[in-house]
């Protein structure tokens, strides 16, 4: 239930500082102050009613449903290739009902990729030693989804994606070099990708060389912020210094008006969301749901600390969107679905996790879990 | 849970100890980032958002006007437009070159050099006024920009120029009054900070006062602008009549010490001071000494009389034009006389005469009288680079130098010495101190008269002044000074005609000469006193000739101007002679100017409501029956008046007081 809260806290937080980031941007393109809250809002009550949904739904079920939900996912994202939308083509417009829902597959195909990933390591955990039964046919499936990501292009998600599926693998019992092997082999097309397209090495060769406008400015949001920030809604840097402040820079506004404190804070809270997740998988009944589990906590974990690395420029910037917290419907609903599922798992599994106790006492059981 | 946690997955537990691990790490080096960003570096930072959010525009101050005795402006800021061009963006430089060049007063190949070179930054034309600013913005051109500065004006068109001084291209004094009276006449600029967004837009409610401007005092001279007007147009006829180099003129008021006009001719233009040599735009009745001759007399015979040496109807026997001084020398009359009184020997000005009076003076006696008469030492006037002129002491004065200083030889003095030892003459004997500030105006509006210095001192009794006054009338009704005689009016003065000093440095030219007039009247209350001094005439050898007939007609047009000779009085009201009252538009100007606005025009205005800026008045701008005399503002604050831009005021300011200027406008600048 804790990941119940911390999501939920996560995701008012968010609304809070979508508001305060976006409404100089609102009111410059849209004459609406609220218009990005506006629509935030109603995704997350979208989200938590499809987080309650999911929760209730047998966690075993998911083992059926990985290899249709990619395939789906997979189908989605070669169509998104074909008739995408927006910046680099990473939307889906689609028809339901009156209005046009649009979203990005990219998101669904992540969440997809770990619910199928749990699925077949664990039926298929005996056979991950064997290279080419066992490893290398996963590989193919998940290079299949990274390449159709990556091709929108979003190699942020691609890389996020692969070091997800990464972590899935080595859990579910692939050998360390092997994985380390693949992962180097991959480095050959990883810089031919950048030399193709010069912008993405301008991306990475600021870390050096400086100069990055984005990433300048999301320095001086942090930086200005202090230890105790200017104070909810007093961004100076909102005043249009900082693109895009709401999805994934909204960090350096968390940074600018709540300061070390709210930065350090947000952070806390995603390592308590991760620890939970990884408490929950380490309680689960079998094999397949503690992969389910981890894969999910993971995609929250990797999201959080490759955006805050790009947020305080340690690393290239990558366009990831901050979980729970950065403006964007799909990602929104999926990690709040994913939410769901770890709810589930946590439901079902052994030894009373359905009810944890609260406080210093889960530090405890937790503390003697991991003995 | 313990054993029946799922066989397959025991294997990895490890596995997830080092997930949790390699997360662990990674995050703590996210969370030292932060430290390092939000509190190690965070005063860099801050200062670097700072940079970015805050923009400061300096609010200019208004430097203060320069006006004459009855308010009218001699001297003040008005708005001026700077053009500049950004070489790399201009289009077609030749063109350019073409339009700013004569606008610029700059050669049309420098400017095109410049604009082809790789500079950012090139002046096209500064500070031009409203009608070249009109030319100057059409066409537009690419990479061409201007700015708005307050530029210095000279409604007057250089009248006084030497006397008010220039501006340099910053605005600030550096010639005359407006350099000697800088730290009055200049404000301390203020500045208003405000937010700005990425594209540099102000963010609406940001705006803050960092500082208001100070603006600078407004002074009031002594000088009265017709009288300079009079005496300068008088230099100049003669001048071209006398074929001279040039010429001083002084009108002072010998009761007060109030200078009421100061001229050197020839002027220079005080928006151009560059274009003039140096020694034009020098206040030469006060920077330069030349040898007073005859005029110097005066003094020599107020001190024979003050100790009762001598009387007026003494005979005093001359030599038939000829003097053996002490040492040796031959001196000359202009014209051998025999015998003649005391009277005489002024009216005739007879050197001889005066040496034989002065021969009863110690050297001493004669040196402490002319130095209690203010010469050897600066008059203390306040006006800049005063000369202290030329007198040696005592122990350095040669066999014959009682006997030549007696007749104005072997010293210099500056016009304004000699007008105001003159004037310790009119005035009872009592000396004073030039004046040439009569107040100040305050930026709250507030007219301050300033304390009129304490006399000098008692030269020679009243009784002996009264004498040498009676003598100096002859001069003018039977002597050598009878061409400045006007009818009607008793004036009483002395002529002078002095050799100039050699080029050589050795000796005097005999073709080169000074000549001069000092006089004063009515000769028995003396009101107001006139100095002409003309340097080497050609045509014409005397002061009588050629200095005298200049006073008359100066003090004739003086006479007969409606108002009669200027006497002191507060500067006010100039359109109270009206039939009808022009209520001035305020709006918009700052306290401070709509009060001077009002001052000057004699009208009563109250004010109501905090803040800096009158944003409405009650009656609004129009003329109107005398009755309506009370002009009601309406303060605000100038942030919420947004259509106000800094500066806007003393275009308006200048535009008003141009209108209010009595006669036809100068032709030229406006």
């Amino acid at each position: 239930m804790q990941v119940l809260f911390i999501a939920l806290g996560l995701v008012g937080l968010g609304l809070v500082m979508v508001y305060s980031s976006s409404s100089v941007l609102g009111r410059v393109r849209f004459a609406d102050s609220g218009f990005f809250l506006e629509r935030q809002g109603v995704r997350a009550v979208v989200g938590i009613l499809l987080m309650m949904l999911v929760s209730r739904v047998p966690p075993d079920l998911w083992a059926r449903a990985g290899r249709p939900m990619l395939l789906l996912a997979m189908g989605l994202l070669v169509l998104v290739l074909l008739v995408g939308e927006g910046p680099a083509h990473r939307w889906l417009r689609l028809p339901v009902l009156v209005t046009r829902l649009s979203f990005q597959p990219a998101e669904f195909a992540r969440l997809a990729l770990v619910i199928y990933l749990a699925d077949v390591l664990a039926r298929q955990e005996r056979l991950m030693h064997d290279v080419r039964n066992g490893l290398v046919p996963r590989l193919l499936v998940v290079g299949v989804v990274v390449v159709l990501i990556a091709a929108q292009p979003d190699l942020g998600t691609a890389a996020a994606v692969t070091m997800v599926a990464l972590t899935m693998l080595w859990l579910g019992g692939a050998r360390t070099g092997h994985l380390l092997t693949a992962t180097l082999a991959c480095l050959p097309l990883l810089a031919l990708s950048m030399y193709l397209s010069r912008y993405q090495l301008s991306r990475i060769t600021f870390l050096w060389r400086g100069g990055n406008y984005q990433v300048d400015q999301a320095l001086v949001a942090l930086g200005s912020g202090g230890w105790f920030g200017v104070g909810l809604g007093n961004s100076l840097q909102k005043q249009q210094f900082l693109p895009e402040p709401h999805t994934d820079f909204v960090f350096a506004f968390v940074g600018e008006e709540l300061g070390l404190a709210g930065t350090i804070g947000v952070l806390a809270m995603f390592v308590w969301l991760t620890i939970q997740g990884l408490r929950i998988a380490a309680n689960a009944a079998n094999q397949h749901l503690y992969l389910l589990a981890n894969g999910i906590t993971a995609m929250i974990a990797t999201y959080v600390l490759l955006n805050v690395g790009v947020v305080t420029g340690i690393l290239p910037t990558t366009g990831l969107p901050l979980p729970f917290i950065s403006y964007g419907g799909t990602a929104l609903i999926g990690n709040l679905a994913g939410v769901g599922i770890l709810l589930g798992i946590a439901r079902t599994g052994s030894g009373g996790s359905t009810v944890l106790p609260p406080g210093p006492v889960t530090r405890r059981h937790m503390v003697r879990r991991f003995k | 849970m313990n054993g029946d946690f799922p066989i397959a997955a025991q294997g990895h537990r490890r596995r997830l100890y080092a997930l949790a691990a390699i997360w662990g790490i990674v995050c703590l080096v996210l969370a030292g980032r932060l430290v390092q960003v939000q509190a190690v570096r965070h005063q860099s930072y801050l200062l670097q958002a700072r940079r970015q959010h805050q923009r400061r525009t300096a609010l200019r101050a208004n430097r203060g006007a320069i006006l004459d005795r009855r308010g009218r402006v001699m001297a003040v800021d008005v708005e001026a437009r700077s053009f500049f061009a950004n070489p790399g963006l201009v289009d077609d430089p030749e063109r350019v070159a073409a339009h700013f060049a004569p606008l610029g007063r700059q050669p049309f190949a420098r400017l095109v050099g410049e604009l082809q070179s790789d500079r950012h930054f090139v002046y096209l034309a500064r500070q031009l006024d409203e009608t070249r600013t009109a030319q100057a913005l059409s066409p537009e051109f690419a990479g061409v920009y201007h700015h708005t500065e307050t530029r210095r004006s000279y409604p007057q068109n250089g009248l006084a120029a030497q006397v008010i001084g220039y501006t340099d291209v910053d605005n600030r004094g550096s010639g005359g009054l407006e350099w000697a009276l800088d730290d009055i006449l200049r404000g301390t600029d203020g500045a208003v900070a405000y937010r700005v967004d990425a594209k540099g837009t102000p963010v609406p409610g940001s705006r803050q006062h960092a500082r208001v401007p100070e603006h600078g005092y407004s002074v009031v001279l002594t000088l009265d602008m017709v009288y300079q007007d009079i005496l300068e147009q008088e230099l100049d006829r003669t001048i071209t009549d006398s074929q001279a180099d040039a010429a001083m003129g002084l009108i002072m008021a010998p009761r007060t010490g109030e200078i009421l006009a100061m001229a050197n001719l020839p002027l220079f233009d005080p928006h151009q001071p560059g274009a003039s040599p140096a020694a034009l735009r020098r206040n030469r009745s006060v920077t330069d000494a030349y040898e007073p001759g005859s005029t110097f007399k005066v003094f020599t015979l107020a001190a024979v009389l003050e100790e009762g040496l001598t009387d007026e109807e003494q005979k005093v026997f001359c030599g038939q034009g000829r003097l053996r001084l002490n040492n040796g020398d031959i001196i000359r009359d202009h014209q051998p006389f025999d015998t003649l009184s005391v009277r005489q020997v002024m009216e005739r000005s007879s050197n001889i005469g005066t040496i034989k009076l002065a021969r009863h003076l110690s050297r001493r006696q004669l040196y402490e009288y002319l130095r209690r008469f203010g010469f050897a030492a600066r008059s203390g006037s306040g006006l800049p680079a005063e000369s202290s002129g030329l007198l040696a002491e005592v122990r350095r004065w040669s066999d014959r130098s009682l006997e030549t200083i007696a007749i104005g030889q072997e010293v210099s003095v500056t016009a304004l010495q000699l007008a105001q030892g003159v004037g310790a003459i009119a005035n009872d004997g009592l000396l004073l101190t030039p004046r040439i500030v009569k107040g100040v105006m305050g930026p709250d509006g507030e007219y301050e008269p300033q304390e009129p210095p304490a006399p000098v001192r008692q030269v020679v009794s009243p009784q002996t002044a009264a004498r040498v006054r009676n003598i100096l009338e002859g001069v003018v009704t039977t002597g050598t000074g009878h061409l400045a005689r006007i009818d009607g009016v008793r004036i009483a003065g002395k002529t002078g005609t002095a050799q100039r000093a050699a080029a050589s440095g050795r000796g005097y030219d005999p073709n080169s000469s000074m000549v001069s007039f000092v006089g004063f009247l009515p000769a028995d209350d003396p009101k107001l006193l006139c100095l002409i001094v003309v340097d080497n005439p050609r045509r014409g050898r005397w002061g009588g000739q050629v200095a005298a007939p200049a006073f008359g007609r100066v003090i004739e047009r003086i006479m007969h101007l409606q108002d009669g000779p200027a006497m002191p009085g507060r500067a006010r009201a100039v359109a109270a002679t009206e039939r009808f009252q022009e209520i001035p538009d305020l709006r918009g100007m700052s306290r401070h100017a709509a009060r001077l606005q009002a001052g000057l025009r004699g009208l009563p205005v109250a004010f109501d409501g905090d803040g800096d800026i009158v944003v409405d008045q009650s009656p609004p701008p129009g003329r109107y029956d005398k009755e309506l005399v009370q002009i009601a503002c309406a303060l605000g604050h100038w942030q919420d008046t947004e259509h106000i831009v800094v500066g806007t005021t003393l275009a308006r300011q200048a535009n008003l007081l141009r209108r209010m200027q009595t006669g036809p406008p100068p032709a030229g600048e406006f």
